[in-house]
């Protein structure tokens, strides 16, 4: 009888214990499932297995032991790129066809650029962010005189935006800090299942989108109103605003006008940022002016645009304002 | 009102019981593993850069992991330093012992800050500060303190930004480059 209920005892606790265990836990983000080898090469695998060794088997290294021991490299993050578009294919296609898949050439050789503003250090932030060198390393000369070339010829094809660029794919969760004595490392206002955000080149880490701070942007002295969208912060690290946070300045695209407040991508499709749909979304074709906002010259990029969907005021489509009743 | 324990909720509660204890002290039993401290040294520099930037209504040295950012940059940049905070730590338990009979992370805070200030001004007793200053030695992981909690998060401290987020900084900075104007 005492031999029948102590087991009972222990079974039900242990079930009782597991069955906690496991509602506690926090949702597992899509790549928990994929065995590492899915997307790293035996050597890395390696290295990791050491660290772990080192530290020892119960101390799980933090990214900061990780960082110090792998350190990324450009060769992998690029390799890893294209391990993405064995499962993402679709979206790898997409944003391939975008005007995020720059080559280093077509970033850094680019003439009417580099007359203007000489090639620098920062460039490749947003360039090049995981490239193991410096400007100089990418281009020569650092001067607005030019004639530049690559001193790497092999580098001109690497893509400057890869997936990684924008998306983590370990959770700050996955790994433990060097020590459990102290509070796990966490970014304030942060989830553990964040996915998307901006990898940040002079840090050497992943910041998800709502860690990022939210824009503020100013017309003179008016603050512009942003969308509270957290993706638009993503967006804003590279298509930033000078220092003074004025509208229009370095490569803000912050809309102004009847736009004014709407999330990027409103618009623009996330990987493809393809916006040839988007103005339908919200627009009859034919509206009851006359005007089909599908064949308009919208776009942001020309200069020559007439009606720039960044800055349009209603004057722009309607010269005639009513007069008032 | 009354909880009423029949048999089966008195099986349930202790099996409950028995089952969690199988797995808690899995959970806390890791090891730490620090690059150049000892665990007991990486407790007591904890102490005393949390004496330094004590948390208040923001966070402190401690909360920045200040620690992880000396115990890195001694076993990299500052390894010359590695001799002198190992003499130090040995030292500043010394003092702490001869003031308060004590190790220093045991001591209440007000024990701890005047053994700090003994520290500072030169007059720390103990053999060994015969060896080296007791106040170049306060000077130096005062200086520490201060880089870890205020300076970049790559160099290992100022966890989860805290001290730009004390200061209001935007971080990373939202900051094009262009010095001309796109239009």
């Amino acid at each position: 009888m005492m031999k029948t209920f102590l087991k009972t005892t222990l079974l039900a606790g242990v079930w009782a214990s597991c069955a906690l265990a496991f509602t506690a836990e926090p949702k597992l983000p899509a790549h928990s499932q994929l065995d590492c080898a899915n997307c790293h090469d035996t050597a890395t695998l390696d290295r990791f297995s050491q660290l772990q060794k080192q530290l020892g088997k119960n101390a799980a290294p933090g990214w900061d032991r990780v960082a110090e021991a792998m350190p990324l490299n450009e060769a992998a993050m690029q390799a890893l790129g294209a391990k993405c578009a064995d499962c993402h294919a679709e979206k790898a296609k997409d944003l391939a066809a975008s005007g995020h898949a720059l080559t280093y050439a077509q970033s850094f050789l680019n003439r009417e650029h580099n007359r203007m503003e000489p090639p620098m250090d920062d460039c490749l932030r947003c360039h090049a962010m995981f490239f193991d060198g410096t400007s100089r390393d990418l281009v020569t000369p650092l001067d607005t005189r030019g004639p530049w070339r690559m001193p790497h010829a092999e580098l001109t094809g690497h893509r400057s935006i890869l997936c990684v660029s924008c998306h983590q794919i370990h959770p700050e969760c996955w790994l433990s800090p060097p020590s459990k004595s102290v509070e796990p490392v966490k970014l304030v206002g942060g989830t553990a299942t964040s996915k998307a955000g901006f990898f940040d080149r002079r840090e050497h880490r992943f910041f998800p989108a709502d860690c990022l701070p939210h824009p503020k942007v100013f017309k003179g002295g008016k603050l512009l109103k942003l969308s509270d969208d957290v993706r638009i912060r993503i967006c804003y690290q590279c298509h930033a605003p000078s220092a003074a946070h004025q509208t229009g300045t370095s490569d803000d695209r912050t809309l102004r006008g009847i736009h004014e407040s709407m999330s990027c991508l409103d618009c623009h499709a996330t990987h493809s940022l393809d916006t040839r749909a988007a103005c339908a979304q919200c627009h009859p074709a034919a509206s009851h002016c006359g005007l089909d906002v599908t064949r308009m010259d919208t776009t942001a990029r020309a200069k020559s645009s007439k009606h720039d969907i960044h800055n349009m005021t209603c004057t722009d489509c309607h010269a005639k304002v009513p007069k008032a009743r | 009102m009354a909880i009423k324990y029949n048999r089966r909720r008195f099986v349930k509660t202790v099996a409950a019981g028995v089952g969690s204890a199988f797995l808690l002290p899995t959970r806390g039993a890791d090891v730490i593993v620090w690059r150049f401290f000892t665990n007991a040294e990486a407790r007591l520099v904890d102490a005393i850069t949390e004496q330094i930037i004590p948390a208040d209504q923001d966070p402190g040295a401690r909360d920045a992991g200040v620690i992880n950012f000396i115990d890195k940059q001694l076993a990299s940049r500052l390894r010359r330093h590695q001799q002198v905070y190992r003499v130090g730590l040995a030292g500043v338990e010394e003092t702490s012992r001869v003031m308060f009979k004590e190790d220093f992370a045991a001591l209440k805070a007000e024990q701890q800050v005047e053994v700090l200030k003994a520290l500072e001004s030169g007059k720390a007793k103990g053999e060994t500060w015969r060896k080296q200053s007791s106040s170049a030695f306060f000077r130096l992981i005062r200086d520490h303190t201060m880089a870890g909690f205020y300076g970049g998060p790559q160099h290992g401290g100022n966890r989860g930004y805290a001290s730009y987020k004390m200061l209001g900084l935007d971080y990373p900075q939202i900051i094009g480059q262009n010095r001309y104007r796109r239009k």
